[in-house]
């Protein structure tokens, strides 16, 4: 089976090939090709919708035809046309969806839509083997959730941040240091040198009976200390050491909110499953450390795709979309993109 | 004999149309605010159907680039562009002022200036001037109506204006012209594959395959609206 997945929701545009042999579960990633559109936003400190609107329009089809060059196929190869159709910046999202359903429509094979938090939920089982149900903790610029996954399209929320996404308080954190865009790498790279107790920063929500988060809290938090320093104290050392301090934060927050989780997940579930993580900030290492950790402490089995996985690519949209050909779930041309499109709501009868 | 394929969503309307030659096989045309990504594969596919055309029997295919709304021009274009790499086709780039310049008759209007006008939903407007004969006098431009009424002076020199667009009865309203003329063009202020089919078939034929390789580029005629941030708070190190 040979699915294409489009992936083009925020600042990636990317596509993929990916293939199962009926007797496997996971899959092989025939091809991968990912455009940054980071040199695009940098000046700008965050994604500008309009511009990677058109950037994606500009490179999409010549992605595409590289992602079938490089699996060495033809269109008239594949099953099916997968792509994301939301929740994402909706400009993008209709390149991709309307790409696909016009390749879908010329080859005459079945379009499926996917949601861009499907792929990442599923990109586990693309990697290793997996099996449903598992505990999907995804972390990423513009998500913070946790589910339990008890198959392809059925997602329950646990918990999810009531403000910002963790991905987005490393970026409005680095926004506040003057660390360039995208923040997240830079605040991992700089709390590498730091002293993470030199400044006391609060844990949010740690302690709650849920498993929802909040970081807006952290982030003015890091806002008032840097308001504390001097100009003669700001310097290289002091920013490695916030960074230290938040991302620890961070990283204490996750633990204490992934144990709640795993807790609920336990009871419910069973034991001898996985607390799988997806989603861009997934690539943090010291995180990637903390989940570990945690997961270990419940008996749980840790399972973090490859960091080119975890952040945007074609391959988790093509993955996802096999998933979904493979329960006979393709759409109709006339699906309509979505801004927002919680993966609780995806729900299969 | 060419078969062609168009498709338009560049502006308020979405449309798709088979052609065979000088004749339209079959065509769908929808005024349409909203829902263009929604309905235009769902046309595409109806109009093959109607007219018995499978994908590999098409010589070309056309589409509008612009200027129109941003997300419009995107919906048709990333669609025509997937349509050109699955089926290896050229893609000929129409642009909106000339899919509606096509539409009207221009034979009663000897000498006058012409405008194609669309709105922008903002203040300023897309236009492009042609003589009565339908050949440019410029490129499409993002104007005011203050600079459109003093090109209207020079321009005109006192001669009949004519104006089509959907764009043209609000402009007329705005751009104050002493001792000007105004006449309108027909209803047909949208796009649509079924006329603009034309345009697309006479530049295939004048300038054959060959030309049309490279697949178009959109036409938004105005820069994506940011501005790079003021960061507040910078540390020595920061940025290195």
């Amino acid at each position: 089976m040979l699915v294409l997945g489009i992936e083009t929701s925020c600042d990636e545009t990317a596509a993929a090939v990916v293939s199962v042999k009926d007797d496997q579960s996971s899959g092989e990633i025939l091809s991968n090709i990912v455009l940054s559109q980071l040199d695009d936003h940098r000046p700008y400190g965050g994604v500008v919708p309009e511009i990677a609107a058109r950037s994606h329009l500009d490179h999409m089809d010549s992605i595409v035809e590289r992602a079938l060059n490089e699996a060495n196929l033809e269109l008239t190869d594949l099953d099916a046309i997968a792509a994301t159709t939301g929740p994402g910046l909706i400009g993008g999202v209709m390149v991709g969806m309307m790409t696909a359903k016009a390749l879908a429509l010329a080859a005459n094979k079945p379009f499926v839509s996917v949601n861009h938090l499907e792929g990442h939920a599923l990109t586990a089982r693309l990697s290793e083997d997996v099996a449903f149900p598992y505990l999907l903790l995804l972390v990423s610029g513009g998500h913070c959730q946790i589910l339990c996954v008890r198959g392809v399209g059925d997602y329950e929320l646990y918990g999810s941040t009531i403000d910002d996404a963790v991905g987005e308080a490393f970026d409005k954190t680095a926004k506040l240091l003057g660390l360039e865009y995208p923040g997240g790498p830079n605040v991992e790279k700089a709390a590498a040198s730091g002293d993470p107790h030199r400044f006391k920063l609060p844990r949010p929500m740690v302690g709650r009976p849920d498993c929802d988060f909040s970081f807006s809290g952290l982030k003015t938090a890091v806002r008032q200390q840097i308001e504390k320093l001097s100009e003669d104290e700001r310097d290289a050392q002091a920013l490695a050491d916030i960074c230290a301090g938040f991302q620890l934060a961070v990283g204490d927050v996750f633990a204490d909110r992934c144990r709640r989780a795993m807790e609920r997940f336990r009871a419910e579930c069973g034991d001898g499953h996985a607390l799988v993580v997806g989603g861009g900030v997934a690539a943090n290492k010291a995180l990637r450390a903390v989940l570990t950790d945690a997961a270990a402490a419940q008996n749980m089995r840790f399972v973090a795709p490859p960091v080119k996985l975890c952040t945007d690519n074609g391959a988790m949209i093509a993955w996802a979309g096999l998933e979904r050909l493979r329960r006979g779930l393709t759409s109709d041309l006339n699906v309509a993109a979505k801004p927002r499109w919680p993966l609780d709501s995806l729900k299969i009868d | 004999m060419t078969l062609l394929l168009a498709l338009d969503s560049a502006c308020a309307s979405c449309s798709a149309a088979v052609w065979q030659d000088g004749e339209v096989l079959a065509h769908k045309f929808e005024d349409m605010p909203r829902g263009q990504s929604e309905n235009l594969m769902p046309f595409v596919a109806e109009v093959m159907k109607k007219s018995s055309i499978d994908f590999p029997d098409l010589d070309v295919l056309a589409v509008t680039v612009g200027p129109g709304a941003f997300t419009g021009i995107r919906i048709c274009l990333s669609a025509a562009r997937g349509l050109a790499l699955a089926t290896k086709k050229p893609l000929v780039g129409v642009t909106t002022m000339e899919a509606l310049l096509v539409a009207q008759d221009l034979s009663n209007f000897q000498g006058a200036l012409v405008a194609v006008v669309i709105e922008t939903k903002r203040m300023d407007y897309y236009i492009q001037f042609f003589d009565h004969n339908g050949m440019s006098m410029g490129e499409p431009e993002a104007l005011l109506a203050s600079s459109i009424a003093k090109k209207f002076e020079t321009l005109s020199q006192g001669k009949q204006i004519f104006l089509c667009g959907d764009g043209a009865e609000r402009l007329k309203q705005e751009a104050i012209v002493a001792d000007c003329e105004f006449e309108f063009g027909s209803e047909n202020s949208q796009p649509d594959a079924g006329v603009f089919g034309q345009v697309a078939m006479d530049k295939y034929n004048a300038m054959g395959r060959a030309a049309f390789e490279i697949a178009p580029a959109p036409l938004y005629l105005r820069p994506p609206d940011a501005t790079p941030p003021k960061p507040k708070f910078l540390f020595k190190a920061a940025g290195h």
